[in-house]
């Protein structure tokens, strides 16, 4: 499927999209978003280059391995828990840092949490893009 | 704390072996041995406070919110174990460094053997059931990794299977009565406290269900009658895990788990009758296959199950002379059966067979293991002055001055398995070290230091202990007994309890096993159809439930993709359906407020997607089915966006988006349509119907129940006041029910990896 028009395009949407997704991300905890959809819109343009260029290419531009990614966030939202239990709380209760940063708002436990969730959806469906475009 | 740490460290080196031990073999043993010695140091500081009769609890919250702690006691009983456990295991890692040496897989090997000890130390020093319960099973798995350990034979597979479906299975059986236990006496899981309510237990009329139930876990991890079977083909496990298995633990685990509830059992007739039944059955029938055997190991085994008959029988038995002989019988068998099996491992290993047909001449080559089998063997048979002796006396005694009417059976059951113990002792010994014969292979020497040394330590310390075992055992063993009973704390152990019945008892025992072994080609001859045979039938249960399972499978999973969906979806509907009248729902629903307020455009969008999904019916090209779906699908998202759900509108909208584009990536893969007549598609109208309208209600009822419980209102104020967040539903998500967001990545990432599997390995890829 070469299409000249998405194929150039493509070449803004990657940012573009990855950073719409961050936005989304970092609203997610006061307005609509989150890590659920940040992780499925950041995966938006790496489906239609898998589309454009075939698998092989996008891989190359991908650089790293999708399945690790969504291990990699399992992994974060798993151990986002266990700062609570360190202070002898139960797993997964939330702590936040009592100031507020600039640009970033609140920095609590969650956001790592969601983080996860994100790359975790982010790398499973890339995962299952690469592999249905795959030979 | 201390205890949980030291089965924490043993667990935590076993993960830490497996990881480092192929490559710095030296470092992981001076490190486990280091540990191991620490743990008996620890444990052995503690034998002075509980030789003054003092109990140690430790507990550790766990579970708070169920009221389960992991609660550790140690008392006369669990220190005694935790000790056999330990220095058998220390010993045990001794010899399997040298014995498995050149084997491949050694780092997993020591892996599971210390996950095995560290299991197994748990389980002697909960005093949780929760915890004993946990350990328990823990056990069960780890000795399925050790029997499997050579897991490219059939025949190692098929014995860790069955071993791990009968331990397994009995420890089902085992939880259920742990269970009813909890029920009967409401004390949060705690032993200490169900120990001391017996009557409370006897009064709830749950007793015999749970004596039933206890007995079936305890029979079946010690192998017991009906469930003996697996343990002589556990021996397809290498010589070390079969000498700690035998000897120390797995099977002990049994033996302990009724010593430890026996205080609360003891008053209750079916307890000792249950439990004097299968032992004493066990016993005889497991002493007479020993005979008949040739193989060292199996010969071995079927003692060890024969041993661990004896030890039922006389909590069977009950009564204070009964659960001391037991107790010291534990240490004496543990002792000669943990030796007998290293030697055997060492037989093996310089001649390469371990039949005792092909053995000859061992005397001669291998002195040294010659002394040491020479010693067990007698422990074995109870020949003064070993360990065994005393221990055999012990039982004499405690069955002839007993009023249980059972105790003459018992007694001359007794008296004739302890004379085929001493006929497969003067078999062994004769036959495998003294004869001479076909064995002219001049090689066979005895092997490494580190190899013959363990065994013959525990020989010696076999025979000290049996010389003098009032001032060696009798202390710990005394306390030990007393934990199990309400009698005071007395054991009084001598060697030579002078020229009396119980002697004379003894000798006979000898002479008529030397008699016996004269008979064996007669006895060996007799044997009992295979049909009769447990493992015989444990194998035609799994075949049958092999078949009923591969016939449910063909008919579940037929590979239409639609039949499944279909039989998800009506047995989802018809339960839903169940519980809804169950419920009495359909009787407080009305629909006159879902018609007020109804706007234009919700219509329209509702007629969309009526139009779209009848369109449906009607389409034959996937491609326009996939759009049709569209259209359902971002309907349905914009009235979320009328209901102000934004954010599962916008999850919905770019579902939607991506399932569209996974589709047409995979579009021109997929199998050609094939459609069923139409007549024959009618028959998922009225599934779709009541799926859609179990749905359709569900939500509905929600939305009633949500005006109720006023849950919006908490949550939305909750999660800016707690969760620091003004979108509820991100809060819910990853703060207030993080837990499940966190089983569904779960998920997501196995599912993942089951799409993997499921592509890229095809079937026909199959040889690479």
């Amino acid at each position: 499927m070469k299409t000249l028009i998405l194929a150039t395009l493509l070449r803004a949407l990657i940012p573009l999209f990855i950073s719409f997704a961050l936005y989304m991300f970092f609203r997610g905890h006061d307005k609509p978003g989150g890590g659920f959809i940040a992780g499925l819109i950041a995966s938006i343009p790496f489906m239609l280059h898998a589309m454009v260029f075939g698998y092989e290419r996008t891989r190359q531009v991908f650089r790293v391995k999708a399945l690790m990614l969504a291990a990699l966030g399992l992994l974060m939202a798993l151990l986002s828990g266990f700062f609570a239990v360190l202070k002898g709380e139960p797993y997964l209760t939330s702590a936040w840092v009592t100031q507020k940063l600039p640009l970033v708002g609140k920095i609590g436990t969650p956001i790592f949490f969601d983080f996860g969730v994100l790359l975790v959806v982010f790398g499973v469906v890339l995962q299952i893009t690469f592999l249905l475009t795959e030979e | 704390m201390t205890i949980l740490s030291c089965i924490l460290a043993v667990i935590i080196a076993s993960f830490l072996s497996a990881l480092f031990y192929d490559r710095h073999r030296n470092i992981v043993l001076s490190f486990v041995s280091l540990l191991f010695l620490g743990i008996i140091a620890y444990f052995g500081s503690l034998l002075g406070p509980v030789l003054d009769g003092a109990t140690i609890v430790q507990e550790v919250i766990w579970v708070d919110t169920l009221n389960i702690q992991l609660t550790f006691l140690v008392d006369g009983l669990s220190l005694f174990f935790a000790l056999l456990v330990t220095d058998f295991g220390l010993l045990i890692f001794l010899y399997a460094h040298w014995y498995m040496k050149d084997s491949p897989q050694i780092n997993r090997f020591a892996g599971y053997l210390l996950l095995f000890s560290g299991s197994m130390l748990g389980l002697v020093l909960s005093a949780n059931l929760i915890g004993l319960f946990v350990f328990w099973e823990l056990t069960s798995l780890s000795s399925f990794l050790l029997i499997g350990f050579k897991h490219k034979e059939e025949d190692s597979r098929r014995s860790a299977r069955q071993a791990l479906l009968i331990t397994v299975g009995g420890g089902l059986a085992l939880m259920a009565g742990l269970i009813l236990l909890e029920i009967a006496t409401g004390s949060g899981y705690n032993l200490t406290e169900i120990l001391s309510q017996p009557e409370v237990v006897a009064s709830s009329g749950l007793q015999s269900a749970a004596i039933i139930l206890i007995a079936v876990g305890a029979l079946t991890k010690s192998a017991q009658f009906p469930f003996h079977f697996w343990l002589p083909n556990a021996m397809a496990a290498p010589t070390p895990v079969s000498a700690y298995l035998h000897s120390a633990t797995m099977v002990k685990a049994g033996v302990y788990l009724i010593f430890r509830l026996n205080p609360l059992f003891q008053e209750a007739p079916l307890w000792h009758h249950l439990l004097g039944a299968a032992g004493a059955l066990t016993m005889i029938w497991g002493a007479l296959k020993a005979f008949q055997e040739d193989d060292l190991k199996r010969i071995l085994a079927y003692t060890t199950i024969s041993a661990l008959g004896i030890l039922f029988m006389m909590i069977g038995l009950g009564g204070e002379a009964a659960v001391n002989a037991a107790m010291v019988y534990v240490l004496a068998h543990a002792l000669y059966k943990c030796d007998l099996f290293m030697a055997a491992g060492n037989i093996d290993h310089q001649t390469g067979t371990r039949r005792i047909s092909q053995l000859s001449d061992l005397g001669r080559k291998m002195p040294v293991t010659t002394v040491t089998v020479a010693l067990a063997l007698a422990s074995m048979a109870g020949v003064l002055p070993l360990l065994g002796f005393v221990g055999k006396e012990l039982l004499y005694d405690a069955l002839y001055h007993t009023a249980d009417p059972f105790a003459m059976v018992y007694l001359v059951l007794l008296f004739l398995a302890g004379a085929l113990f001493t006929a497969v002792s003067a078999d062994i010994l004769y036959n495998a070290f003294f004869k001479t014969g076909k064995l002219q292979d001049h090689t066979i020497r005895e092997g490494h230091l580190m190899l013959i040394f363990p065994p013959l330590l525990l020989a010696a310390i076999s025979l000290l202990t049996g010389i003098a075992p009032g001032w060696t055992i009798a202390p710990l063993l005394k306390w030990s007994a007393a934990s199990i009973h309400d009698f005071a704390p007395s054991m009084k152990l001598k060697l030579w309890h002078g020229f009396n019945l119980v002697f004379l008892l003894s000798l006979a025992t000898l002479l008529t096993g030397v008699g016996l072994y004269f008979l064996r080609n007669w006895l060996r001859r007799a044997r009992k159809p295979s049909w009769a045979s447990a493992d015989f039938l444990y194998d035609q249960v799994i075949a049958g439930s092999e078949s009923v399972a591969q016939y449910t499978t063909g008919e579940i999973q037929n590979g239409y993709l639609r039949k499944y969906i279909a039989t998800v979806i009506v047995t989802f509907s018809i339960l839903l359906l169940a519980a809804m009248v169950h419920g009495q729902v359909f009787q407080s629903l009305s629909a006159a407020p879902l018609l007020e307020g109804l706007q234009i455009y919700e219509l329209v969008i509702l007629a969309l997607i009526a139009l779209a999904t009848g369109f449906l019916f009607r389409v034959r090209s996937k491609l326009i089915v996939t759009a049709t779906f569209g259209i359902i699908g971002y309907s349905i998202a914009l009235t979320y966006t009328l209901f102000s759900a934004p954010e599962v509108a916008i999850t919905q909208f770019l579902a939607e988006t991506l399932t569209l584009i996974l589709l047409i990536l995979i579009i021109h893969r997929l199998p050609s349509y094939t459609l069923e007549t139409s007549i024959a598609r009618l028959k998922y109208l009225p599934m779709a119907i009541l799926f859609g309208a179990m749905m359709a209600i569900t939500a509905y009822v929600m939305l009633l129940q949500e005006k109720n419980t006023g849950s919006k209102a908490y949550f939305l104020e909750q999660s800016i006041s707690k969760g620091k967040g003004q979108n509820a539903v991100n809060v819910i998500l990853v703060d207030f029910r993080a837990l499940d967001t966190l089983g569904e990545i779960t998920v997501l990432t196995v599912t993942m990896i089951g799409i993997i599997a499921l592509l890229k390995f095809k079937p026909n890829n199959k040889k690479a």
